[in-house]
């Protein structure tokens, strides 16, 4: 390990709920968020010295905690037999487990995780960070490496595509 | 529709479990003994190919050498059959 332990505190103090609640809304599993927050912040601290030169480090664990969260979801997502052919198949947690949820929202909150989680990934990313991590377009577009005015129409078309597949699903 | 999406932004923010912390200093120090290992053989690997290389040299170098010492007889058989 490359840093001072105080390096390691202060860092994880900081950046901790970050990586762990957005880690919740991409698998909304406790067990697989923290798999994600720990691959997180061991890939920062392996090479520490390689990030110093980002504008904001909040924006790299962003950035890194999405890619790592998209992985992780490639990775989990079922594979039956021929599962090739289905392309059409989404990430289901195994078990719906977010702990920001109350249990008497926690029905309506998986319906609409599970839209959310058919979404595709850019459109996925840009309505979790504007919705649920509830950042301005300009910071949403920063993170993503995208423009402002891109981030608002995925953000629209995530609504849309949610709004199509609930109805689909009959509610 | 529309209260069900305002309703996932009510989400509260959780805290990680403080075993996390834990897990994230162990992993570390298991890829630093993972990485030392594999310094290790590189070092053994390339210590290796460098004895082999040299071994190589020195075998060609005495071949070449024995197939200089010998005298080009070809010529002279095939003039003897001739004759």
């Amino acid at each position: 390990m490359k840093d001072t332990p105080q390096d390691f505190d202060t860092v994880y103090e900081e950046h901790k709920l970050l990586v762990y609640n957005l880690a919740l809304h991409y698998c909304q599993n406790i067990t697989s968020a923290e798999d994600i927050t720990q691959d997180v912040f061991v890939k920062y601290f392996k090479n520490p010295e390689k990030f110093r030169g980002e504008a904001q480090l909040s924006t790299w664990f962003y950035r890194v905690t999405i890619n790592t969260s998209i992985d992780f979801l490639r990775k989990k997502k079922r594979k039956p037999f021929l599962g090739f052919l289905d392309l059409n198949s989404t990430y289901e947690p195994s078990h719906f487990d977010h702990p920001g949820v109350t249990i008497e929202d926690q029905e309506a909150t998986e319906r609409i995780f599970k839209a959310i989680n058919a979404l595709p990934l850019k459109q996925r990313t840009a309505l979790i960070l504007t919705k649920l991590e509830e950042k301005k377009q300009e910071e949403v577009a920063e993170i993503m490496n995208t423009t402002r005015k891109a981030v608002e129409s995925l953000v629209q078309r995530a609504k849309k595509n949610i709004e199509i597949f609930l109805a689909n699903e009959g509610f | 529709m529309k209260n069900t999406i305002d309703h996932i932004t009510k989400l509260n923010r959780t805290e990680p479990s403080p075993f996390i912390k834990i897990r994230i200093l162990a992993a570390l120090e298991q890829a630093e003994a993972l990485e030392k290992q594999r310094l290790q053989w590189g070092v053994v690997l390339v210590i290796f190919t460098l004895f082999f290389s040299l071994n190589l040299v020195a075998i060609t170098k005495e071949k070449q050498s024995e197939n200089d010492s010998y005298i080009e007889y070809s010529s002279i058989t095939t003039d003897w059959y001739a004759q």
